[in-house]
């Protein structure tokens, strides 16, 4: 598969890649590693005419922690933050979620943390060669008006967000930082996504994710990521899941859960916290009742986007709550001292 | 629009005038000649077309010509010796039967090579780790990792066998 042709910009520093963004706007794509993009220009998806790349962008590629914060760069490869020692004992479920992305020949070089937040929103309908998709009407996410997905057609797109590390960064609570010409902001995670499938991120057409910032671990909280895959290697999650538990020794006071590879964007399951808050933790029953909650939230949002069916995808959503609250649980209750955790 | 870029390749340093639009990939197989490198998917999910760059296995198909200037690479070409020697990875692979249809060989052989150059005595789980992006579809990889494992029981010596002369990349 040959690309189009584009002009492939190099900045030397980010103000001139903010620069270009600012005259080129939508014309022209940020390219951190390609993984998803260079799949997708390939396919005729994607068509911008030029690219910025990042990848002499030093200021982009650094780990760093301060003031109880591990800021990770956008263009940070995904081996390299395999390779940061202290992510082992200190955030194990950004670990899990990092590790589960590609395999090893991806997370070298094409594979960076800011890609796979900012990854497009996927669809079997849609992410597929010219050919296949010229059998069948456009469909919303391509420019036209149906939804093959969606029992019945739809107005609307029901792709989904298949970035494995958002719904654990979301779960921890981590912060963006953004960044235009003009101005700099840092929001919560959470906010990048619209939720829209057509337009799954609210990034401004001159605006690049430049900084990831995720809290240090607190005594007595722990994180887990799970991820439902056919293959254990190069696979898209049919349903993965970030949990952050919190407690005071022997009772969960804090809890949130992140469903992944379901809805437009990371499905947070507010009834989650209701469910657990003040329960024993990893009490067998209030987890088991977190996992229908989980399933039921989500149900609402499934659709026939990938080739696992919508009846298992909807029941898998429980599973993989029910293991990702337990392990978080675990680790919150062994890790009642950080200090000493190792 | 058009750029010369240089690279170190199998030993050899290169200058080429390529693409923007061209993708590691094309520049090898197309444009030099070096068949060893396949295209399956076009997607980096097979890993048929792997290469090592600068040490590190990658997926030339999603690798874009233009960010190769100044850097190393190694096709499955330069891994024989110049007088046909075969290198201890393929002289296993063809010992203990990791080849059938042949079309994963040189990617499967390369990601090998890139984690016996960092790991010489890989584990099993590793070997399965490092070679987790390459499909197979005629083995069922158990003769594969077998071939590798073979390697790695060698002495150390046998392993490090220079077959080219690695040249300053940059």
């Amino acid at each position: 598969m040959r690309l189009p042709p584009f002009a492939y910009e190099r900045p030397r520093d980010l103000y001139e890649a903010l620069e270009l963004l600012n005259t080129f706007g939508k014309d022209c794509r940020v390219l951190a590693g390609g993984t998803d993009l260079l799949v997708r220009m390939k396919q005729g998806l994607a068509t911008p005419s030029r690219l910025i790349s990042l990848k002499d962008l030093p200021e982009l590629a650094t780990i760093n922690e301060s003031d109880g914060f591990l800021n990770i760069g956008t263009a940070v490869k995904l081996a390299d933050i395999l390779a940061y020692e202290p992510i082992q004992y200190r955030w194990p479920g950004l670990l899990e979620a990092v590790k589960s992305v590609g395999a090893p020949s991806i997370q070298h070089f094409s594979g960076t943390i800011g890609g796979n937040l900012c990854q497009d929103n996927r669809c079997q309908f849609y992410n597929q060669s010219k050919f296949f998709r010229q059998a069948r009407q456009t469909c919303n996410k391509a420019g036209g008006n149906t939804c093959f997905a969606w029992k019945g057609g739809s107005d609307k797109c029901h792709s989904i967000c298949q970035s494995d590390s958002a719904p654990i960064l979301i779960a921890m609570d981590a912060r963006i930082t953004i960044k235009s010409k003009n101005e700099s902001r840092t929001i919560p995670l959470e906010e990048l996504y619209s939720s829209v499938g057509e337009r799954p991120l609210t990034l401004a057409d001159d605006e690049m994710l430049t900084e990831i910032h995720v809290p240090g671990p607190v005594p007595g909280a722990g994180c887990a990521f799970e991820k439902l895959t056919y293959r254990s290697s190069i696979d898209y999650a049919v349903v993965s899941a970030g949990a952050y538990v919190q407690t005071d020794g022997s009772k969960t006071v804090n809890a949130r859960l992140i469903i992944g590879a379901v809805a437009r964007g990371p499905l947070a399951i507010a009834a989650v916290e209701k469910t657990l808050k003040d329960r024993t933790a990893g009490d067998e029953e209030a987890i088991d009742q977190a996992g229908r909650e989980a399933m039921n939230a989500a149900e609402a949002f499934i659709a026939n986007n990938i080739t696992q069916p919508v009846e298992y995808r909807t029941q898998m959503v429980s599973v993989i709550t029910k293991r990702a609250l337990s392990r978080a649980t675990k680790r919150a209750l062994s890790h009642t001292d950080v200090s000493e955790a190792k | 629009m058009s750029r010369e870029i240089k690279l170190m390749l199998n030993g050899n340093q290169i200058f080429v005038a390529i693409e923007d639009n061209w993708t590691l990939l094309y520049l090898l197989r197309e444009k030099l000649g070096l068949t060893g490198v396949k295209e399956g998917c076009g997607q980096g999910e097979c890993g048929a077309c792997t290469v090592i760059v600068d040490g590190l296995a990658v997926n030339s198909c999603i690798y874009f010509a233009v960010e190769v200037d100044g850097k190393d690479v190694l096709t499955i070409e330069g891994l024989a010796a110049a007088d046909g020697t075969l290198h201890p990875l393929q002289k296993s692979f063809v010992e203990n039967g990791g080849i059938q249809c042949g079309f994963c060989t040189p990617g499967m052989i390369l990601s090998a090579k890139a984690l016996l150059d960092e790991n010489p005595q890989a584990t099993e789980a590793d070997i399965k780790q490092a070679l987790a992006g390459n499909l197979c579809r005629c083995t069922g990889y158990v003769q594969i990792v077998e071939s590798v494992e073979a390697v790695v029981d060698k002495s150390s010596e046998d392993i490090n066998v220079v077959v080219r002369e690695t040249g300053e990349s940059g």
